[in-house]
């Protein structure tokens, strides 16, 4: 397929994927930035794209890349700014706090920022981007069993920093579905 | 499907992107992405091997430049020397450059071996930036360790002279990565993470390098080790500036448990020896923390 045309049909096809990606991670002005860097990334290496169902998550991949690259510098210019005025560093807040509905919410939200990163993002592809957990192994380089393992484990964490019990049912490790898809 | 399951499915900040995002943020971010794409070359044909005129990649044509002289200044005292002195048939090539003023310099003066051939070509063409950069793809597709050293070498003198900003810190660390990386046929190969200094890392999985004559440059490494199911990931692309995943999972560590320590760690970087022992201090405590 001619580049120029690939490239359209696949901002056409994840656009409106990738922008909400982005802005369930930052505020939507920044979001609208960062997707934009993603598909001038996606334009230049349009011959890399994986074809199908690969290409969206190539592009959270990007995304993700783009969005920490943007946190880490501004975080970066805080904690310098903060060490100048000897005053003890915080963590920026992240975005989610903006868009918090009810206090359930705000108590999640707080729990899922003290997963580790890949925790945290694992879950949030699975269950806001609604990525298949075949997709997210295939992100992470890791086995289905192992993103299985991982989805799992990372609920016992949440559920334990927000002090909710869990049952049997609930720690039991998530089968894999035929096909190798959630 | 457990409650907290449900509470985190029910917690997406926007459940509901269409109706989100209409087509006029879509125009927007089109509009955005294109002027930024600006003179891309968006032709079924391959782009010409040109400096990109982009100002994040003008310290590495920057330094394919100084490579192009460094190249050309060796192979002229090594010209000059062979009518001199006539050395025997058997000599094997020296490069006597200046004295290793980097750590990183230091690593590969002791590896790196002259090449006599590419610097004869680079001192022959008429724009050495661009004919450096073709060589290194060259270089990279033929698999001539001995080229792609020499060209990192040269950047990372230039590169390491001063770099202030983090985030080019940052590259120009993925940069010894990578580096580091040239000899990724072993299953173990000698890793510089932040500045840490060697560390012996085994290497799970490694992609093919990926060069293009736009200077563009992503290696996917996994590491194994003891953090994180044992497995890594490092991606580094140098024209988008995206770099690590282990790193960062380790850098964000420190910011929000050490955050003392790590101003200093980011602030010493022009202090190698400063910021691998706050890294040694450190990394224990991530890694215990880790499994």
């Amino acid at each position: 397929m001619h580049r120029e045309a690939r490239f359209e049909s696949l901002y056409r096809a994840h656009a409106l994927d990738v922008l909400g990606y982005c802005a369930r991670r930052t505020s939507r002005e920044e979001a609208k930035d960062a997707a934009s860097e993603v598909f001038v990334v996606a334009l230049r290496r349009i011959d890399d794209i994986p074809e199908g169902e690969g290409a969206l998550p190539w592009l959270y991949t990007v995304a993700h890349n783009v969005l920490r690259n943007r946190d880490r510098s501004g975080r970066r210019r805080l904690r310098l700014s903060a060490k100048l005025k000897a005053t003890h560093v915080r963590s920026v807040p992240g975005p989610e706090p903006q868009v918090i509905r009810n206090a359930e919410h705000e108590e999640l939200i707080a729990a899922l920022a003290k997963l580790p990163e890949k925790d945290r993002e694992v879950l949030r592809l699975i269950e806001w981007e609604g990525l298949s957990r075949q997709q997210v192994a295939d992100m992470f380089f890791v086995s289905r069993a192992a993103i299985d393992q991982r989805i799992s484990r990372s609920y016992k964490k949440l559920a334990r920093i927000m002090g909710v019990p869990m049952s049997d049912q609930r720690t039991a490790p998530v089968p894999v579905e035929e096909g190798g898809e959630a | 499907m457990s409650d907290i399951q449900t509470l985190m499915r029910s917690a997406n900040p926007i459940p509901d992107v269409r109706s989100e995002f209409g087509q006029e943020d879509l125009d927007a971010l089109q509009l955005l992405t294109q002027r930024r794409s600006g003179d891309m070359d968006l032709k079924e044909t391959p782009a010409p091997v040109v400096p990109e005129k982009q100002n994040r990649r003008g310290w590495f044509v920057a330094a394919a430049a100084f490579a192009g002289v460094l190249l050309v200044f060796a192979v002229a005292a090594l010209l000059a020397r062979s009518t001199d002195e006539a050395p025997p048939a058997s000599t094997p090539p020296t490069t006597q450059a200046a004295p290793p003023t980097t750590e990183a310099e230091a690593l590969t003066a002791t590896t790196v071996a002259p090449i006599e051939e590419q610097a004869s070509e680079n001192a022959a063409s008429s724009t050495p930036a661009a004919a450096i950069v073709g060589e290194l793809v060259t270089a990279v597709n033929e698999g001539d360790g001995d080229a792609i050293r020499q060209f990192f070498a040269a950047a990372n003198s230039v590169v390491s002279s001063d770099t202030p900003d983090p985030d080019d810190r940052a590259r120009e660390t993925g940069r010894w990565v990578t580096w580091s990386l040239l000899d990724s046929s072993a299953e173990i190969v000698e890793c510089r993470q932040l500045s840490s200094g060697p560390t012996r890392c085994e290497i799970a999985r490694t992609s093919p390098f990926d060069i293009s004559s736009d200077g563009t440059q992503v290696v996917v490494v996994q590491l194994a080790s003891s953090a994180d199911d044992g497995v890594d990931l490092m991606r580094i692309d140098f024209a988008t500036g995206a770099w690590a995943v282990a790193e960062s999972a380790f850098a964000d560590w420190v910011t929000d448990n050490r955050p003392d320590e790590f101003v200093p760690m980011f602030l010493n970087f022009s202090d190698p020896e400063l910021t691998a022992e706050l890294w040694r201090e450190i990394y224990p405590a991530w890694a215990e923390a880790q499994s």
